[in-house]
Formats: structure tokens, C-alpha cells, sequence
């Protein structure tokens, strides 16, 4: 059973992991081209689309994006920009952010996906490899000699 | 790498697993990041896991927002008022870096500073060769600016007439040659030219065993590499000579219209550029005002009309057509925001194909002759 606006607008109802539900007009979830296959293969005929991977606060956040750009058009691109700026800022650090290109990722919203991803590559760009492993915990696997061979070589991107 | 559809959801992520260490593991999402930074971030980056190694260095693609600027020799008040005095030993200290197209954020080196009578005389794909001219024929040094790596190469027994550095950082991110253009002998009516070629490989000049017997020039301006050749064009002969650098071999170059024109290069794509004469298409002079770029396509030597630059409308109001001259192309990929790079006695223009706009980007004077444009292609491997 789909519900419908005053507009005639057709609503869905997104589930998120931790089974939050949000409603929708399908013009703004079908920015997601996963969810718009899903649609289109008829899977939200049951009411409501699971998604197993984005928890509910992460959703929120996306369904703001997703909003924000169903309902905007190219003559408001400089708004659009700086609209942008301040949703990412919100974020506020990398974790938020690493959730947030996850689900956009895995909603497949590219939009969103370049926007995060520029966003995190700002937020590393001057920083160590030290500092990059403990963000995103990562292990440093080279053996001694191995990270003194490689070091030697990038030795002038650290200058 | 973008997902297709749902067959790409990926199981729920394990308790107590954040999407921060998930992502510095997740190729396909760190891609999305790397892609993004400048290339000294990325040769740090090199040093975070073996993972990063090898994606920084075999998988990530070649830049669609390479940096793209000017290297100006910036010219002060102080030595202008020299070289009015009769002075012409203009010695300014190093190339400013001048950024140009829409992706404005990255530029890579703020300037280039100079030891005393060093200056550019090429540049190719984020590599640069310059001339000490205080050693008698010229003493030539390849230097990257990112790396800051310099090769002083072997000294040359005779003058050189010109010189380009052959260097695709596609084909090897570390080995280029050095072709150096000399004229032996000159006639009346005739020239004849020889080859000389450095490769960093063998880290030695030697000389090509193929000449060329070609139509007196005043000397060629300007060379522009490209796949392997190298194009040699005189702006008053209309006519110019390409070498196959690998085949060692002299061909003509033949222009589609002749004309006072230049050759220049941009992503892969060899262009044709003439400034059109006063008067030339209609009795109004000003509406012949402009510069035609034609776009070769394909080897066959077949070229297109590819843009128009109108300059009346700046003409009109503050520049002297005399006075501007064509300097680069730059290709972008979005083809929209493609532009052209013309001089005007020092001063910098770009130009916008599409949009038939003009913008001033730099209006202290600089030294147009010495005015070289920095492209900068990734390359690790």
C-alpha cells in the first residue's frame, strides 16, 4: 500500500537499520539509484524498503541531501554549493562522514558520494601517514625496511 | 566502481566495527578520496599501508582536474625602470605560479625560485628543463618542482638551436629524452638540421644518424611534444618539421592554413592556431579580429576547424590586436570549460571557447617570451 500527498505525490517508507522508518516522496529517495531499482522491481510494494546498512541517524542526514536536491533546480547552483558547504560541515568529523559516504555509497547517490569524498580529502590533505592510520585504523603492515624504502623515495612529499 | 543496482549491498556491518575502519580497507571508497588530493599528499600517503602503496601507485587513474597553471617570469616595477635606463640585464628572481582553469583549489608550488641565469626553455607534463645560460652553449637541467629532484645533464659540444623535453609520465613515470634540434649548415635558401638526443636511461647525448634539408627559418619557437613526436613550427615560414623520436624520423609538418600561426598541445590532442590579417574576411577590419585553432584529427593529417576567438570585443575597449599574441590551449573534460591562453604584452588573458568570454588573469607585466604552461600528470608506477 503506497500513501499519497495533497499533491498527488507518491510516498515511501524507508526502514533503517536500527528500524527507524522515514516517509518519503519517491522523487526525492529515488535520488538513490539503489532504492529506485528496487522501485522499479516492485520491492516496495510491501510498505516500507529495509536498509540493512544505514542506521536511522545516518538516513536522516541523507534524506536531507536528497531533499535539498529533488527540489532544487540548475538556477540555484551557487545556493546549492553553499548549502552543501554547511551540510558537510555539520557532519563534523571524520567518523560522521566516513557513515555518511558509506551509505552513500551504498544508496549509490553520487552526488553525495563526491561531495563526502572531496570533504574527507580536504580534511587529510596535509596531513602524516601516521595521522591518517589512527583515523581510519588503519595497520601499518610494511616491515622496518620496507617503510624506510618507501619513505626514502616519497622523502619530498614530506618537505 | 559505482554500484550497479542491489547487487552490490554488502552484508550489515559487524558489532562494533565503525565505518572508519571499514573505509581505510574499502578500495572502491578510498579511490573516491584519493582521487581527490594533490599529489604530495598522495606521495605521503605512499608510506600509510601496503594497501595505499599499491593503490596510489598501479590503480589510481590519470587526474580528469590535473593542476593547470602559468609559470610567469614576473617582472618588477624597479627592473622595468632598468631596463628603460639601458639596462637589459633583467635578472627577476624565480617564476611565479599562476593558477588557470575551474579546478583553482590545488595549486601545487606557490614558485619557482632561480639560481643566477637559470631560466625555463620547456616544459611538458609537470616537468620542466632549464638553461644555465652563464655556461657557454648552454648547460640544461631537468627539474621536477613536485619532487624537486634535478638532473644536471651532460654538457653539449655546440649550440643548439632548440630544444624540448620529451617526457609522458603514462608511458614512464621516471625515464624522458631530451631532443635537442641543431643547425649545421646554412645557405641561401636552405638549411640543414640534426638531432641531438638525452636520454635518462643511458644518462648520455647522442646523435641521430637522420638530417634534414629544410627551408631557411629564422629559427623555430615553441616546441610541442606530443605521443612520441616532437613538432617544431616557425610562426614567419609557415611551416615547421615533426620527429618521430622513437622511429628517428624527420617528417614535414604541414599546417592547414597558412598563416602567422602557432602549434600547441592539450590532452592528447595536437592544435593549429593562426592569427587572422587585418581586413581579411571583410571590409571591416575589426570583425576579421581573431584567432582560428584547428584540431587535427586522427594521423591522417586531416584538421578541423575547431573554435573561433573573436578578440574585437576586447580590442574595442583596451587591447592593441597588434599586440596579442596566442599562447596555449587547455583542454578540460568537460569540453564546456576549455579555454585558450592569450598574452597581451605581458599581460595574461584566458579565454573561454564556450562561453566567448575573456578574463584577465594577470595584469602586472610579466615576460611573455618566458611564459610556460605547467600541466601536471599523476604518475607513481
Amino acid at each position: 500500500m503506497s500513501i499519497t500527498t495533497e499533491n498527488n505525490e507518491k510516498m515511501i517508507t524507508l526502514m533503517s537499520s536500527d528500524g527507524e522508518e522515514f516517509v518519503v516522496e519517491e522523487a526525492v529517495a529515488a535520488q538513490s539509484q539503489t532504492i529506485k531499482h528496487l522501485i522499479e522491481d516492485g520491492c516496495s510494494t510491501e510498505g516500507s524498503i529495509p536498509l540493512p546498512n544505514v542506521t536511522g541517524r545516518v538516513l536522516s542526514e541523507v534524506i536531507q541531501y536528497c531533499k535539498k536536491h529533488s527540489s532544487s533546480d540548475d538556477k540555484e547552483e551557487k545556493e546549492l554549493e553553499a548549502w552543501d558547504a554547511e551540510f558537510v560541515k555539520a557532519a563534523d568529523d571524520h567518523v560522521a562522514l566516513t557513515d555518511l559516504m558509506m551509505a552513500a555509497n551504498f544508496l549509490d547517490i553520487k552526488g553525495l558520494l563526491d561531495l563526502v569524498a572531496q570533504t574527507l580529502a580536504n580534511m587529510i590533505t596535509g596531513k602524516s601517514p601516521e595521522e591518517v592510520r589512527r583515523m581510519w585504523n588503519i595497520k601499518n603492515d610494511f616491515t622496518p625496511e620496507e617503510a624506510e624504502k618507501v619513505r626514502k623515495e616519497n622523502q619530498w612529499a614530506f618537505e | 566502481m559505482q554500484s550497479q543496482g542491489i547487487q552490490q549491498i554488502s552484508p550489515p556491518r559487524p558489532v562494533g566495527v565503525s565505518a572508519a575502519e571499514i573505509i581505510g580497507y574499502t578500495e572502491d571508497l578510498l579511490m573516491q578520496i584519493l582521487i581527490h588530493l594533490p599529489i604530495k599528499s598522495l606521495g605521503r600517503f605512499r608510506c600509510v599501508s601496503k594497501n595505499w602503496n599499491s593503490l596510489i601507485t598501479h590503480h589510481l587513474p590519470p587526474r580528469t582536474h590535473p593542476p593547470c597553471g602559468l609559470l610567469l617570469l614576473v617582472v618588477s616595477d624597479e627592473l622595468l625602470e632598468e631596463e628603460e635606463n639601458g639596462n637589459y640585464d633583467l635578472d627577476p628572481e624565480g617564476y611565479e605560479y599562476l593558477t588557470l582553469g575551474t579546478n583553482r583549489t590545488t595549486a601545487p608550488f606557490s614558485s619557482i625560485h632561480l639560481d643566477d641565469g637559470m631560466y625555463i626553455v620547456h616544459s611538458t607534463n609537470g616537468m620542466l628543463l632549464f638553461r644555465n645560460y652563464n655556461v657557454y652553449y648552454g648547460e640544461y637541467c631537468v627539474y621536477s618542482p613536485i619532487t624537486k629532484q634535478k638532473t644536471i645533464l651532460p654538457p653539449l659540444d655546440n649550440v643548439l638551436l632548440n630544444i624540448c623535453l620529451a617526457y609522458d609520465p603514462l608511458v614512464s613515470a621516471v625515464d624522458y629524452k631530451v631532443i635537442g634540434l641543431r643547425k649545421i649548415e646554412e645557405s641561401y635558401r636552405h638549411s640543414l638540421f640534426e638531432i641531438v638526443i638525452y636520454s635518462s636511461q643511458t644518462g648520455l647525448w647522442s646523435v641521430s644518424n637522420t638530417r634534414l634539408t629544410t627551408r631557411l627559418c629564422r629559427g623555430y619557437l615553441r616546441p610541442v611534444y606530443l605521443n612520441g613526436t616532437v613538432y617544431w613550427v616557425d610562426s614567419y615560414c609557415h611551416s615547421g618539421i615533426c620527429f618521430d623520436i622513437e622511429g628517428e624520423q624527420f617528417k614535414d609538418f604541414l599546417p592547414p592554413v597558412v598563416g602567422y600561426g602557432c602549434i600547441a598541445e592539450s590532452r592528447g590532442h595536437l592544435y593549429w592556431v593562426v592569427k587572422k590579417k587585418l581586413g581579411q574576411e571583410s571590409d571591416d577590419a575589426r570583425s576579421g579580429m581573431g584567432f582560428d585553432v584547428y584540431e587535427e584529427m586522427g594521423t591522417e593529417e586531416l584538421w578541423s576547424l575547431k573554435y573561433r576567438i573573436d578578440v574585437s570585443p576586447i580590442v574595442e575597449t583596451r587591447y592593441d590586436y597588434q599586440d596579442l599574441e596566442f599562447l596555449f590551449v587547455v583542454g578540460e573534460e568537460n569540453e564546456d570549460d576549455s579555454y585558450a591562453v592569450l598574452d597581451n604584452c605581458g599581460i595574461i588573458l584566458s579565454y573561454n571557447f564556450k562561453k566567448k568570454s575573456f578574463k584577465e588573469e594577470f595584469s602586472d607585466h610579466c615576460m611573455s617570451d618566458h611564459t610556460y604552461l605547467y600541466t601536471e600528470v599523476l604518475a607513481f608506477h
